[in-house]
């Protein structure tokens, strides 16, 4: 007898769709599996033998073969137990071959006979396109968002065999539920920020704007925990943003949360000892998802910057500026989104005080080195640069409270309603023609840009970034009438925000 | 041994010493106390101790002499001489109209030199020294102090490092005056790299020196030697900035032994980089707040009087007058001048002072710096760089 069922295996953040056919024949009992499976797939066998039997089914005592197609595509992990067993059950008849043909099933199976949860599963039901599909009750909401009103889930074998016998009534239909929370409790508020006003409204702007900041000061003036505030400023994820963020969280294996979609933007924060594989994507046939696509729709925080290898920091330019990053391997290649806000923060040389006529103990040659592992281009590619310096003791002891996460997120998403409005999600995905319209500059701020390119202040890159960052002061600016053009005063703010100390980065920075 | 008419035995036997492994300008006067450089090469040459030379001195050992004997048969006198003289360098010896160090009781060996070597026996000279990791205010009084004091006629020496050496040559060569730079490696050897530009104009405008050969590497022994140098050319030493144990504190120690005044610049007290400097005011060494204090001490004239080098306004109505043409605040501009006038501040601490969102005082800032009453490094705010 043959069976055969809809199922899938995930490469990057993309399912790939599998169908597992089961022949069950007279002959010598064996089991075969073909269909290039990689060794965690083929450890199924003793996975679904040891189901079927916990669950009171019968192993055929006949000769099995299972192919997985279709065959050039390599299959790893244990998604595809679930199908298989039913596949074999309906192929020896225990279930009526006729109820698998418009199901798909992905699953994991126990010893026991129950069904557990799946790396990736929000990919892996997006590939599956039969009008049913099994899946285990972990991530199943989010499946039923990418598949809503197809998806039911099931914790144990023994009653899907039973419902697909007809014995039993059939799990219901797994609800979408797109909502979800809207945010979890961020522990990291900005009112606990004490001074620092400076780097405060920075980062106001780079959520403001979706400018790329990054962070210089000596260690313990708060650079992490000013990064760590600013996720809590973003909006929450719009529906196709979130389902794509869902997707590679759930693709790399990542926690989703029970009730639906990642709606609250994610915060990844490497250690500066990761491997460019995990950092970008990659790995094993399934090419994960590395932590610049976890961080897709939020912030991706790189401390110590230059302690990172260089060859990680330079894989970032690619994604940075597109919002996707492309792993190629010889026998694949995905395209992941890797769409994030960078936040960075490093000392300004190895011995961390820095800057001029401090306490700094760094040779001229070793701070030289320690800024070279910055590339021009990527420092270009920071809207934002600040200046970090410890604040007042007497701030810390017993400064005023600050202005609390909430209140500048208010801000923050008047300013990206302001975006909205000219068709982007943020200012700095503005495209290039569009500045000319949605930002002109008064006669004084286009003599004051003139001036600064021919000086050489200004990079073509730069000149750009500093009139988009201008315009999202000017959308943070509620007293600001729109449309206005962009004057003197705000370009000149602007061009403060891009500042570098020189004895960091050199003069030309 | 003969070498091409112009240059003497002497120098090209001292060229030798100077080529030796592990020898400086100590353990070379030691060799020529056997009477002349052409003698102690003679004796080197013959695997022979001259009798004047005694007991080898701490750390010559008899190892390192046999390589001398072994290394000073290999050199090729003529070579040594071509590569020294290529690129339009001139080498100098105590016979030479120009030496400088007639009277001093440590005298290089040898000077190369690039440039115009006549500047060197230039009086009067000062020398401006100071640390490298200097403030953006050192920075600034250097520039002003090299300035001025060229202009009045004053040589102005320096050793081409970072920071205060810098500045101070490059305002000697703003003001087209006498810039002597020392180096403490050889001439062909830019340290710190970043300075190959001054090197040239010094080169090209003043002069520039070294008592090492080419090819000489940046070594820690080298500064301290080199500041000897400084201090055996000038009339007086000028210390800007320098950290509580600065290697300008040891030009200022050679000065001391070759009675030469030393000036120091008063630093605020919150600042490390005047740490040094203001010790040395606090046991007596001259104050110098501008170029006139200097050019009183040389008995020469200032060709246009300043009130000092960081003018800091002293009350409103003067920097209204400066300022009000082209600043709409000028109250905004007296408060941030008062508060960067003792060094560089945070923009963080202007906000807390001034009690102003950072947008739009970054937008103020910035354009008092396009007017030049203040500089901008990062997110520091200073009195700027002239």
């Amino acid at each position: 007898m043959l069976a055969t069922i809809q199922s899938a295996v995930v490469v990057g953040v993309t399912g790939h769709s599998v169908s597992v056919e089961v022949h069950v024949s007279n002959g010598l009992p064996g089991y075969t599996l073909v269909g290039l499976p990689d060794a965690s797939c083929r450890e199924s066998r003793d996975r679904v033998r040891a189901a079927i039997l916990s669950s009171g089914l019968k192993w055929p005592a006949k000769r099995v073969t299972i192919n997985l197609a279709p065959t050039e595509l390599r299959k790893h992990g244990a998604s595809l137990d679930l199908p298989i067993a039913l596949a074999i059950l309906a192929a020896s008849e225990q279930i009526p071959p006729d109820s698998l043909r418009h199901v798909g099933a992905v699953g994991e199976l126990g010893l026991d006979g129950s069904v557990r949860a799946v790396p990736g599963l929000v990919c892996l039901a997006d590939a599956i396109s039969s009008t049913e599909l099994i899946v285990p009750v972990e991530g199943a909401r989010q499946a039923a968002v990418v598949r809503p009103g197809a998806v039911r889930s099931v914790e144990h074998l023994r009653p899907l065999v039973a419902a697909l016998a007809g014995d039993e009534p059939v799990p219901s239909i797994v609800e979408p539920d797109p909502t979800g929370p809207v945010s979890e409790a961020c522990t990291a508020d900005l009112r606990h920020v004490r001074g620092q006003p400076m780097a405060r409204w920075a980062l106001e702007v780079a959520a403001a704007g979706g400018h790329h900041i990054l962070l210089v000061g000596p260690p313990g003036a708060g650079k992490t925990m000013l990064a760590s505030r600013l996720v809590g400023l973003l909006p929450p994820l719009a529906n196709s943003r979130a389902i794509e963020t869902t997707r590679v969280h759930s693709a790399a294996g990542l926690e989703v949360p029970s009730t639906g979609l990642i709606r609250t933007p994610p915060f990844r924060a490497p250690h500066h000892g990761a491997s460019f594989v995990s950092m970008v994507g990659g790995g094993s046939s399934s090419l994960r998802p590395g932590e610049i696509s976890c961080a897709h729709g939020g912030v991706l925080f790189l401390d110590e910057l230059g302690e990172f290898p260089v060859s990680v920091l330079d894989s970032l330019r690619q994604p940075l500026e597109e919002g996707v990053v492309r792993v190629s391997r010889a026998a694949r290649s995905a395209t992941m989104p890797a769409d994030f806000l960078l936040v960075a923060a490093m000392n300004p040389c190895p011995c961390g005080q820095g800057g001029t006529g401090g306490t700094c103990r760094c040779s001229d040659a070793a701070r030289a080195r320690y800024s070279r592992r910055l590339s021009g281009p990527l420092l270009d590619r920071f809207g934002i640069r600040v200046e970090v310096k410890p604040p007042d003791p007497s701030l810390l002891l017993d400064g005023p409270n600050e202005e609390t996460s909430v209140e500048v997120a208010a801000r923050v998403c008047s300013a990206r309603q302001k975006a909205n409005e000219r068709g982007v999600r943020c200012n700095a995905l503005l495209a290039h023609g569009q500045l000319e319209t949605v930002a002109p500059l008064t006669a004084g701020a286009k003599n004051l840009l003139r001036v600064m390119l021919e000086e050489g202040q200004l990079t073509g890159r730069g000149l750009r970034q500093v009139r988009v960052l201008a315009l999202t002061l000017a959308d943070l600016d509620d007293d600001r009438e729109p449309g206005k053009p962009l004057d003197v005063d705000v370009l000149h703010a602007a061009v403060g925000l891009r500042g570098v100390p020189a004895s960091v980065f050199g003069e030309a920075a | 041994m003969s070498g091409p008419l112009d240059v003497s035995d002497e120098i090209i036997a001292k060229l030798m010493i100077l080529s030796l492994p592990k020898v400086g300008p100590a353990r070379a006067a030691w060799l020529l106390q056997a009477g002349s450089a052409v003698e102690a090469v003679r004796h080197l040459e013959h695997r022979s101790l001259a009798p004047s030379w005694g007991r080898l001195p701490s750390g010559v050992s008899k190892t390192l002499v046999n390589t001398w004997f072994d290394h000073i048969r290999k050199l090729n006198s003529s070579e040594l001489l071509a590569e020294e003289l290529n690129q339009g360098a001139e080498i100098l010896d105590d016979q030479h109209g120009d030496w400088p160090f007639s009277d001093d009781p440590e005298p290089p060996l040898l000077l190369f030199c690039k440039g115009d070597t006549s500047l060197l026996g230039r009086q009067p000279s000062v020398a401006i020294v100071g640390t490298r990791r200097c403030t953006a205010v050192g920075r600034r009084v250097a520039f002003t102090l090299g300035a001025d004091l060229a202009e009045a006629g004053v040589a102005i020496v320096s050793g081409l490092a970072a920071g205060i050496d810098t500045a101070a040559h490059r305002g000697a060569l703003s003001s087209d005056g006498a810039v002597i730079g020392i180096a403490g490696t050889g001439l062909d050897v830019v340290y710190p790299a970043s300075n190959y530009d001054l090197w040239q104009e010094v080169a090209s405008r003043g002069v520039l020196a070294a008592e090492s050969r080419r090819g000489t590497k940046p070594e820690r022994w080298r500064f301290p030697a080199r500041n000897r140098l400084i201090a055996g050319l000038v009339d007086a030493v000028i210390v800007v900035e320098s950290h509580k144990s600065g290697g300008a504190l040891l030009t200022v120690d050679e000065a001391a032994e070759r009675g030469c005044p030393v000036f120091a610049v008063p630093g605020s007290v919150m600042s490390p980089a005047s740490d040094g400097s203001n010790n040395l005011l606090r046991d007596g060494c001259n104050v110098v707040t501008s170029a006139d204090d200097v050019l009183a001490y040389l008995d020469l004239v200032s060709p246009h009087p300043r009130p000092g080098v960081a003018q800091v306004p002293e009350d409103e109505s003067s920097i209204e007058q400066q300022a009000l043409p082209l600043s709409p605040s000028p109250d905004l501009l007296t408060a941030v001048v008062l508060q960067t006038s003792a060094g560089p501040v945070h923009i963080d601490q202007l906000v807390v002072e001034l009690g102003m969102h950072p947008a739009q005082l970054l937008g103020h800032l910035r354009r008092f710096e396009q007017q030049g009453h203040v500089s901008i490094d990062g997110s520091t705010v200073c009195l700027p760089d002239l």
